[in-house]
């Protein structure tokens, strides 16, 4: 895989993490479950910033950034805060081990920021009930 | 509608990445290393291990992970020999700590290996204080590998050692006061 291949991977797993957490969020309720939804918020929030770095270093590339699906499979159902939990460790573990990928596929200042990235991904995972693991992103 | 990206076939074949398969790369140079050296100069093959800066860029790299995991090793075992109580709370980190130093141990030549001898880690009295100051002896140690993962040449071993920082990460987000 070419560090642009790699970075073309990531922004597309974050399009779909950006517009997944649209969803969980708009599952649920900011007044009943208010722990949660900020949670979403914030990790929402975070896969927009990423999305949007991603497609900053993919143009630098000189090349067209991939662009978001219509649509995205929700991978579970979402009907309870429990199952939109489980939604979400779902993404996050998945993205975590895209942003293996890519520090294994870049180098110098793309593989600094996705370090930085795998890392953040990896707390995500944690926030949402992933259980720890000696080797996040890998396997 | 589409899959998530990583869930398809790219994602299946991460999920058949073992660390093994990842380490394999930097064995392959520690093993180039061990019998590069051999054949190039076989009359110094018994002498005193080389240092780490002339071995392979990746071997120096390894093996400067595995100094400082294991003096952070040392911090967390004296933290629970002057703190029992503390010893639950961290039981996770050593294991943590004991499979990266594992897996890094395979990817080492021994001639190569240094023994953690590092300054001399002094525990608080205080268990608090203790619990910060090796919090912030993993956060060091977080750096550390986020910054050697940023030296590897090879992009599977980056990975690996990121890796083991973002497992740091996963600790200190969980950090027990």
């Amino acid at each position: 895989m070419t560090p642009v291949q790699a970075l073309q991977k990531a922004l597309a797993a974050e399009h779909a993490a950006v517009h997944l957490y649209g969803l969980l969020g708009a599952q649920s309720s900011k007044s009943r479950q208010p722990v949660l939804f900020a949670k979403l918020e914030q990790t929402y929030d975070a896969h927009r910033a990423a999305r949007d770095r991603l497609t900053v270093l993919v143009s630098t590339k000189g090349r067209d950034p991939v662009a978001a699906k219509v649509d995205y499979v929700v991978p579970g159902p979402t009907s309870t805060p429990a199952q939109i939990e489980a939604v979400a460790r779902r993404i996050e573990r998945r993205v975590t081990r895209t942003y293996g990928e890519l520090v294994a596929n870049t180098s110098g200042s793309d593989r600094r920021w996705a370090i930085s990235a795998l890392d953040s991904a990896a707390a995500r995972e944690v926030a949402f009930g992933v259980p720890l693991s000696h080797f996040p992103g890998i396997g | 509608m589409a899959d998530f990206p990583s869930s398809g076939s790219a994602i299946a074949r991460g999920d058949a990445t073992s660390r093994r398969s990842l380490i394999a790369g930097t064995v392959g140079v520690a093993a180039l290393v061990v019998s590069g050296c051999s054949v190039e100069n076989p009359t110094t093959a018994d002498k005193a291990p080389r240092s780490v800066a002339e071995l392979a860029p990746d071997v120096a790299v390894a093996t400067r992970a595995l100094a400082e995991i294991r003096a952070v090793r040392a911090a967390v075992s004296r933290t629970v020999s002057r703190h029992p109580l503390s010893r639950p709370d961290l039981a996770p980190l050593v294991r943590m700590h004991s499979a990266h130093e594992k897996t890094l141990v395979e990817a080492v030549p021994e001639r190569a290996r240094t023994e953690a001898n590092p300054a001399p880690y002094v525990v608080p009295r205080k268990r608090a204080v203790a619990l910060r100051k090796l919090e912030g002896r993993e956060q060091r140690l977080h750096d550390q590998l986020a910054g050697l993962a940023l030296r590897a040449e090879s992009g599977d071993f980056a990975r690996l050692l990121a890796s083991m920082g973002a497992g740091i990460t996963q600790r200190l987000v969980v950090w027990p006061s």
